[in-house]
């Protein structure tokens, strides 16, 4: 692991609170004073400055690794219970239209067929959605996609089911669908959702970019464009529901339990504290399963029949009806000086949100925050548009829109390189963001910027693995090409609250129950939470059990995306374990006649700072706090430190602090087969702390390989509204045999935010290498692609049409 | 549709049910003999999550119908481990960290497993050869290839 402590760089500052006015501004970013902020009562911070850790950034076992290799992990779909039934959806066949007649009364009259429901059977809203309810539990009569759930049917077996959905008699109205953007923005298109199909659109500025681009010397102008993924996640949406003591308890594969249990509960009209959602072990994630998948239907399925039920989608099912990754087109305008000085950004993109909004207003917002790139630039103009249609709903997927940007940021800076012949690398160090950077949301970065740092450590180890007399193709048939991405990526949600919570209690032989929200679906947070937790009161990891996402007895933890539970909930448990901590540290200072603030609590034990001959063991603390009659108990909650952001600019604060990344790729393309091979990829990762290192590599290792499947491999092919690859067979994701050879490195850069100064990783693994493929591409066959994927049909067409 | 009767040998244990001969192996595996290890995650002989040893070959039992595997041998996950002792591979798994939403791991292991009693001394390209049948969407696949070789040495008291 590369561990680098760094003494942030700091600007000579003058203050300026002009940057914002609309004149071009050129000069470096200028410090500004930062208004005092809440703190509320706050762990110690001596320890976190010197990085003297005993869990944290100890790669321990992960806590749910020895039941997943034995077999035993329960997966909703491995559930049973006696007198269970099985449930089923009836789907529309139709992008667009309205439900002209529909008669469930044979299906309902199968012997052994329990229930067949319509929207009629719903008691309370029939309307779910994360940010805008528009999609309906059950089609009342407009249908506004290909699988818009209309019935539900629960019987005795599968067989059952299957044969029921087969009985149920439908017939459409049909009408246009709407099948792009350029058609979803005409007057005279069928209106989606109310009076227009715009679904969201934002305006973010700052200074004045007409006026900067008179001044620059080189402008480079492209069109990028990045199509339609699936999540493909092993393990396809399941989930069982049953009432237990009264309560409606649903097992369920999901990433946002205390989501779904508000859901579920508005549709039965009923209190959210009489529904209770616990996460089964959710068989990956990656944003597509932060909608309602399962929940709702089998919540009302199991109110109507009172039994046990369980649903598990098919592959098919699942891939058609769970979200997508938003088709974008980006248009760049890139200005900047004969020494690469960047000053100005034009940027106006469009995306396609489907038929429902999901996650689409988190996806428009976090796309336009993060356009620029990680890149200070003084004078900003990005628009942006996003359409409903009636293609399969789109989402949130790995990156929020990021990913996507990340295509275009990333490809004008590289041909920005080669317009003015610079390093890449230098080029980029030249405009990185620092501390004291300004974004062009006004926002100041105050601390935990460790972007240069990814960069000179992936240029180091570029030159170690290559260098220009053995950087060769493998065979005479092959052309090789280096490759490079970096990105930006904020953490939580985008100028949004976002809080989650925890709560701790030390028990009397020195183990703890830690209760959190947080899904883990994983990768890992149930461990990092413990790790934390140890790591705050002075207990060994072993110490800490840990019980997450379970609506009736964890506090809420919010979604596990936007690369937020590392730092949200990661905050949370430590401020519960410091407030249980101060109990602990108010008996042992009377125990130890040593004022708290001099006790180091860690391993296990106790001790003056000052003398540390004078201590004394947990055990022994928690008989004293047994004797005097006190319990070491914490709650601790999190929001991060973020502002909404104005709607005339979208100025403000987004995110409290900010990831950074850069990846090499090192790839061959063969000129006679046109197919690409990846060989190495160096993947570079600020995380601000490594709770756990080993864990933060699977999790840029994995993210890599997820984006050579986005560069080089992924497309949902749509005919109609309709998914034609829903099944492995034909929606190619890599296999062991297209991943390379991986270097994964971190870097540590200081902060205060944070628990211990961590950030996340989770959506920046993937992000850059997903640029850093296309450069590799362009320089090993010398063509320039803005659309990605880059399938081999790609490279041979134009390559062809270069000869 | 007439039940038929299968004799098999699962996990070292001889096995005779009756069962529908529509069944896959899959579904007895999971649903007649309650070992819910084997996965279903796209019933096409695609992801590998399904995987097990059947006559010492790793294969997606899937697309096996029950009565193709009547008087073979099979081995599931649930049959890896000792009361006190894990499988070689099952505790490299944890090790190595190559465990992340679990669900392609039993039929990761198994695929490792297959490889390991034929082959003791895989390198890296067979490995990588030997689990491309069995799709992971977290790891990248980097730690699961570690740990086969981490089990490898370990089994060679490298």
């Amino acid at each position: 692991m590369k561990k680098n402590v760094r003494n942030p760089e700091q600007t000579t500052a003058t203050i300026d609170t002009s940057v914002r006015d609309s004149k071009v501004v050129t000069q470096p970013p200028q410090r500004k004073t930062v208004e005092p902020q809440e703190v509320p009562a706050q762990p110690q911070k001596s320890e976190t400055l010197d990085r003297d850790f005993s869990v944290l950034g100890k790669n321990v076992n992960k806590k749910d690794a020895y039941e997943k290799v034995i077999g035993k992990t329960q997966f909703a779909g491995d559930m049973k219970r006696p007198n269970m039934l099985y449930g089923g959806v009836f789907r529309s066949k139709i992008p667009a239209g309205f439900i002209d007649h529909l008669d469930i009364s044979k299906a309902a009259a199968i012997p052994g067929v329990a229930c067949v429901l319509t929207y009629k059977d719903i008691p309370g809203l029939n309307q779910t959605g994360i940010i805008i309810k528009d999609e309906p539990i059950l089609v009342e009569n407009k249908i506004r996609r290909i699988g818009d759930a209309i019935c539900l049917v629960a019987a005795e077996t599968e067989e059952l089911v299957e044969e029921a959905l087969n009985a149920i008699e439908i017939e459409y109205d049909e009408i246009e669908a709407v099948l792009t953007i350029d058609r979803a923005a005409e007057a005279d298109s069928p209106k989606i959702h109310g009076e227009t199909n715009l679904h969201q659109s934002k305006h973010l500025f700052c200074g004045d970019v007409d006026a900067a681009f008179e001044q620059c010397d080189v402008i480079v102008e492209k069109t990028y464009s990045s199509g339609m993924k699936s999540h493909m996640f092993i393990e396809p949406d399941a989930g069982l529901a049953e009432y237990v003591n009264g309560i409606l308890t649903i097992y369920v594969s999901t990433q946002n339990p205390h989501f779904d249990r508000g859901e579920v509960a508005n549709m039965l009209a009923i209190s959210h504290n009489k529904v209770n959602v616990i996460q089964a072990a959710t068989g990956g994630g990656f944003g597509g399963k932060l909608d309602i998948g399962v929940q709702c239907h089998l919540g009302l399925l199991c109110y109507h029949t009172g039994r046990p039920i369980k649903m598990v989608r098919k592959r098919e099912e699942s891939t058609m009806v769970s979200s997508k990754r938003h088709p974008m087109t980006m248009h760049y305008k890139t200005g900047a000086k004969k020494d690469g000085t960047i000053l100005a950004m034009k940027i106006h993109m469009t995306g396609d949100t489907g038929a429902y909004a999901s996650y689409g207003p988190a996806v428009i917002t976090r796309a336009v925050v993060h356009a620029t790139g990680p890149y200070y630039v003084p004078n900003v103009d990005i628009t942006a548009e996003f359409y409903y249609t009636n293609n399969p709903m789109s989402g949130a997927f790995r990156g929020f829109g990021v990913p996507q940007i990340s295509i275009a940021h990333e490809g004008q800076m590289n041909a920005l390189a080669r317009e003015l012949g610079m390093d890449p690398i230098d080029l980029r160090i030249k405009n990185a963001h620092r501390v004291g950077t300004i974004l062009p949301t006004g926002q100041e970065l105050t601390e935990s910027v460790g972007f240069v740092e990814t960069l000179e450590a992936a240029r180091e180890k570029m030159n170690e693995l290559f260098n220009d007399e053995t950087y060769q193709p493998s065979a005479p048939n092959k052309k090789r090409g280096l490759g490079i991405g970096c990105m930006w990526y904020g953490i939580g949600n985008t100028g949004l609250p976002n809080p989650a919570g925890a709560f701790v209690e030390v028990l009397g032989d020195c183990s703890v129950n830690l209760l959190v929200g947080c899904a883990d679906i994983g990768q890992g947070s149930t461990t990092v939470m413990a790790q934390i937790c140890a790591e705050e009161l002075g207990l060994n990891y072993e110490d800490i059990n840990v019980t997450y996402a379970h609506t009736m007895v964890t506090p809420e933890g919010g979604a596990t995306s936007a690369s937020r539970q590392t730092f949200i909930s990661g905050k949370a448990t430590q401020n519960a374990a410091y407030m249980a901590k101060q109990t602990l540290m108010e008996v042992a200072s009377d125990y130890l006649k040593v004022p708290a603030e001099r006790l180091i609590f860690r391993e296990r034990k106790i001790w003056d700072r000052e003398d540390p001959d004078t201590k004394m063991t947990y055990p022994m603390l928690m008989m004293e706090m047994r004797r005097i009659g006190k319990l070491a108990l914490g709650v601790g909650s999190y929001n991060p430190k973020t502002t909404y952001l104005s709607p005339k600019d979208m100025s403000g604060i987004p995110f409290e602090v900010y990831s950074y990344a850069t990846a090499i790729v090192d790839l061959e393309v063969n000129v006679e087969t046109y197919e690409t091979e990846v060989k190495n990829v160096i993947s570079v990762h600020d995380v601000g702390t490594a709770v756990n290192p080993q864990m933060v590599e699977a999790q840029i290792e994995g993210g890599v390989v997820m984006g050579i499947g986005f560069a080089l491999f992924e497309d949902v092919i749509l005919t109609r509204g309709r998914i034609k690859n829903l099944n492995f067979s034909d929606y190619i994701i890599p296999a062991a045999m297209d991943a390379p050879k991986i270097y994964p490195l971190i870097v540590e850069s200081e902060g205060e935010a944070g628990p211990f100064g961590a950030k996340g990783v989770g959506e920046p693994a993937l992000i850059p290498t997903i640029p850093a493929c296309a450069d590799a591409v362009e320089n090993a066959v010398g063509i320039h692609f803005g659309n990605l994927p880059i399938l081999y049909i790609d490279i041979a067409r134009e390559m062809n049409r270069k000869r | 549709m007439q039940n038929i009767l299968v004799n098999m040998t699962v996990n070292g244990e001889p096995i005779s049910r009756e069962t529908a001969p529509n069944r896959r192996l899959l579904d007895f595996l999971r649903e007649d003999l309650g070992l819910t290890s084997v996965k279903e995650g796209c019933s096409v002989g695609e992801c590998g999550a399904c995987t097990v040893i059947l006559n010492g070959k790793a294969v997606t039992s899937c697309l096996i119908l029950v009565g193709q595997a009547i008087g073979t041998e099979v081995v599931t996950l649930e049959g890896l481990h000792g009361e006190d002792e894990l499988d070689p591979l099952q505790q490299a798994f944890i090790d190595a960290g190559a465990v992340q939403c679990g669900f392609c791991t039993p039929g990761m292991i198994l695929a490792a497993k297959a490889l390991l009693d034929e082959n003791e001394e895989p390198d890296r390209e067979q490995i990588k050869r030997s689990i491309s049948g069995n799709l992971c969407r977290c790891t990248g696949y980097e730690k699961i290839i570690e740990a086969i070789e981490l089990a490898r040495d370990r089994r060679l008291n490298k």
